[in-house]
């Protein structure tokens, strides 16, 4: 790549999962945004929240389940997952329903999350 | 300042598609640089050359390719996204044994890589994709 620069990129998922492409398309391209060395940080808002709910079962599914790709991601470096409160409040979840660790933050605190980004990415 | 867009829907079945592309005239009218162009998912069917558009309806993808032509744009179809879809290069038509390619001059097929690198090297990377 012909730069250096590091920025802060965030990518916003707010789609259920196993309703379409968005997700899988999604974490190729954060996965590749962190494999370029980029700040990445995962924001699951809405039904996006739903992304991480614990016991999912694809199984019968023909798709690929991305739910095991989510697991990947602290692996693969990308450490900041977000999600707001009153999204996981509206969802009727609790921080325990996840099957990821995520920082769940307060409507002011995801105010200063957008600001301090130099792009955003919806999928 | 510097633009990338990013399109996620295909031309003829969502508006975000001619959106971006009239978004894409008025940064050029208003004396910004547009870089790139990434069209991913349901997007990459605009890089289609087989495309055949009723005379009476604007020819979305033409438009595109006119547009990178005179603006010196890069247009660039997500290869995974296309492969899926049916959009093959010679290269890739010919890797995997296929009868045909499709690809409209001057859009090209990479990877998402090309996405991130927009993302990182441009002011503003606008996604159209609804």
């Amino acid at each position: 790549m012909s730069t250096n620069e590091t920025k802060n990129l965030l990518f916003v998922f707010d789609k259920p999962p196993h309703s379409s492409p968005a997700a899988k398309e999604g974490l190729d391209a954060i996965l590749t945004a962190s494999a370029f060395g980029q700040n990445v940080t995962l924001l699951l808002m809405g039904d996006g929240v739903f992304q991480l709910l614990n016991n999912q079962d694809a199984s019968h599914l023909p798709t690929k389940n991305t739910a095991s790709i989510f697991q990947a991601l602290e692996m693969y470096g990308i450490e900041n997952i977000v999600t707001p409160s009153e999204n996981l409040k509206n969802k009727g979840l609790s921080p325990s329903d996840l099957s990821l660790h995520c920082d769940i933050v307060d409507n002011i605190q995801l105010a200063k999350l957008y600001v301090k980004q130099d792009q955003i990415l919806s999928f | 300042m510097k633009f990338a867009l990013h399109i996620t829907c295909s031309p003829y079945s969502k508006q975000g598609n001619l959106s971006g592309l009239k978004f894409a005239r008025a940064v050029l009218e208003k004396g910004h640089t547009l870089t790139r162009v990434f069209f991913s998912s349901d997007g990459v069917h605009t890089g289609s050359q087989l495309t055949v558009i009723p005379q009476d309806e604007i020819d979305i993808p033409s438009a595109w390719s006119e547009l990178a032509t005179t603006h010196n744009i890069e247009l660039i179809l997500c290869i995974s996204a296309c492969l899926k879809r049916g959009l093959l290069d010679q290269d890739e038509a010919e890797r995997y044994e296929k009868e045909a390619s499709n690809i409209r001059q001057p859009f090209v097929i990479s990877g998402l890589g090309q996405l991130a690198e927009a993302a990182i090297t441009n002011d503003r990377l606008v996604t159209f994709g609804v």
